[in-house]
């Protein structure tokens, strides 16, 4: 008994020492490490913000128009800005990628610091680096910086946007006001789908003349799109491999321009234009006469429309052109009901080499593959056929270039 | 070099008894972390045997597990907190690291060495608690150095240029290190002195 008492004497003695001593150093070292903490935590912030001393955590709840990426908004207690903590994802994320952003007063963003970023295949430094000193109408975006990461540069530059949304809706940041040129600019790949890749403007600028204030070539070869002046004003006027034009004004609605800028348009694409490469029609179906079509009204990933006879009998050849994993060309024919007669594609799907260079397209049989489009018309559009295993990003384009070509035989044709 | 000594080296508690695995696979992804949690054992183990050398008399063979448990605890979260105040640098340098150190409160390692503080006098134990604790710091550096080299192409934080094309990421996951250290303990059971003297007579 006596044994067990002193035993349990000494456990309680080093339990009191020990506690004694913990408690009499966390008084002396707790203030401390709260001061260490708060410190490191300003200054992650005051690096994006240089400057900043002191900040201080918005309640988020009591703002309005919170995106979903901005989790925490700190302001510069002296006036100098703010700092925005962003968490956002793309489609091959291997986990949120969060970052903090200084904006300074002036509306500009003042520094970008990534917290956490696991990407295996990482974009370069260059492409937050090259953000900073922009303001809120993100002009000068140049996704060139990102290639080969463009769905997490795309996610982050959307993040960024969200950042200014969320500062410019609670009126703590003013909005910047998008130039003319801006706004159109950035309305042509929702209204002429060719000129982007993965959503991104995906063009080359070409030097302008004239009332062309902007000339903008899309690398996918599938047309052109040109701001132009027009009179006081500035229109948006796209222009596409059969030198079809639409014009569009500042608010997106589409309008009429004076038939001289319509010809300037002309004229600039025809001296520009790269000829779409017809010679796989010939191959699809012997004895093929390919004639160019009409592509009055067809704007999207359709690169041309052909007139084909063969056999006696007449066909629409469409050529689509766009990105899945990679560049794609995909030619379909259809007939006279609007039914695709063949379909075939060179780069990438079909090229032997890639075969074997991406495991993804192994099994894919490709004579099956082409045959299962035979027949397809738009009503009967079919996923599973369209569909190659492990190769989501060009199932994807091919499900566009099939869905285009329907929509632009419609188009040309009248809805045969 | 004494018996006891000689057996500090020659059984390697981190290479050899496996002792303190945990730390050392927990906090060896670079060889700077594996620098502080090497430093940090080190100084707990060196305490705590201190500490229950000093205790002799008072603590009773029933209750040396628990008094060495209570010891090493106490020491862990002291240091902790004197750390986590006055070299924040230190205690920051290694983001998530910190929880771990907790860990180090119950690492079996301490308490080896807090049973033979109990067994031993004060000189011994703080001789045999620094040759202990050095040795386990040379093991989960190299440890460490080895991951970082073969997950991120660093040592110490210096690019290794060479190493840039041949990274092995799951070197510096947990998985990587259960590999790397029975590599580390592989070699360290091939090289191991065997020749002391006092060894041989019965250690």
């Amino acid at each position: 008994m006596a044994k067990i008492l002193k035993n349990t004497a000494v456990l309680l003695a080093i339990v009191l020492v020990f506690s004694a001593a913990i408690l009499g150093l966390n008084h002396v070292a707790s203030p401390i490490i709260d001061q260490n903490e708060a410190a490191r935590a300003t200054g992650a912030l005051a690096v994006v913000l240089p400057g900043g001393t002191t900040f201080e955590a918005l309640d988020l709840t009591t703002l309005s128009d919170i995106p979903a990426t901005v989790t925490a908004i700190h302001k510069e207690s002296a006036d100098k800005g703010y700092v925005v903590e962003l968490s956002t994802t793309s489609q091959y994320s291997a986990g949120p990628l969060t970052f903090l952003m200084g904006v300074d007063a002036s509306g500009n963003i003042a520094g970008i610091s990534i917290t956490n970023y696991q990407e295996s295949l990482k974009m370069k430094d260059e492409f937050p680096a090259h953000l900073v000193g922009q303001n809120s109408t993100l002009a000068n975006v140049d996704m060139t910086l990102a290639a080969g990461t463009t769905f997490t540069a795309t996610a982050f530059k959307n993040a960024v946007a969200d950042a200014f949304a969320a500062l410019s809706a609670n009126g703590l940041v003013a909005e910047a006001k998008k130039s003319d040129a801006q706004v159109l600019k950035e309305l042509a790949p929702s209204l002429f789908s060719g000129l982007a890749k993965n959503g991104n403007l995906d063009v080359t600028e070409l030097a302008v003349s004239g009332n062309i204030e902007l000339a903008l070539k899309a690398n996918s070869g599938v047309g052109f799109a040109y701001v132009m002046k027009n009179g006081e004003s500035s229109v948006l006027v796209l222009v596409n491999n059969g030198l079809a034009t639409k014009a569009y004004g500042v608010d997106g609605a589409e309008c009429t321009i004076p038939e001289a800028l319509v010809q300037e348009a002309v004229e600039f694409t025809k001296a520009n234009l790269t000829q779409v490469d017809t010679a796989k029609f010939s191959s699809m179906m012997e004895g093929a006469t390919v004639t160019a079509g009409n592509m009055d009204g067809v704007f999207s990933t359709v690169a041309g429309v052909y007139d084909i006879t063969a056999g006696g009998k007449n066909y629409t050849g469409i050529i689509s052109k766009l990105t899945g994993f990679d560049a794609m060309t995909v030619y379909y024919i259809l007939d006279e009901n609007g039914a695709i007669a063949a379909m075939d594609a060179d780069e990438f799907i079909f090229l032997e080499s890639d075969f074997v260079e991406y495991g993804g397209f192994a099994g894919l049989n490709r004579k099956t593959y082409k045959e299962g489009f035979v027949g397809m018309t738009e009503d009967t559009v079919a996923d599973e056929a369209i569909l190659i295993a492990k190769a989501t990003m060009t199932s994807n384009a091919m499900k566009t270039a099939t869905n285009d070509i329907f929509a632009a035989f419609k188009t040309v044709k009248g809805g045969a | 070099m004494s018996k006891n000594e000689c057996r500090q080296v020659k059984t390697g508690p981190a290479l050899l008894l496996l002792l303190g695995a945990c730390p050392a696979l927990a906090l060896s992804t670079t060889a700077l972390s594996a620098v502080t949690a090497g430093a940090f054992l080190l100084a707990v183990t060196l305490l705590t045997s201190v500490t229950m050398a000093l205790l002799k008399g008072l603590v009773a063979k029933e209750i040396k597990l628990a008094a060495s448990v209570l010891v090493a605890t106490g020491y862990t979260v002291l240091l902790r907190l004197a750390v986590g105040a006055w070299l924040p640098d230190f205690y920051y340098a290694h983001g998530d690291m910190v929880l771990y150190l907790n860990a180090i409160a119950v690492s079996p390692f301490v308490y080896r060495q807090a049973e033979h503080a109990t067994e031993n006098g004060f000189g011994k134990t703080v001789a045999e608690s620094l040759l202990a604790g050095v040795c386990f710091l040379v093991s989960i550096v190299v440890v460490g150095a080895v991951r970082e080299i073969l997950g991120a192409a660093t040592v110490f934080g210096k690019e290794l240029t060479f190493m840039k094309d041949y990274t092995i990421a799951l070197a510096q996951k947990p998985f990587g290190g259960f590999v790397v250290l029975a590599l580390v303990a592989a070699v360290a059971n091939i090289i191991r002195p065997n020749k002391c003297m006092d060894c041989k007579k019965g250690a």
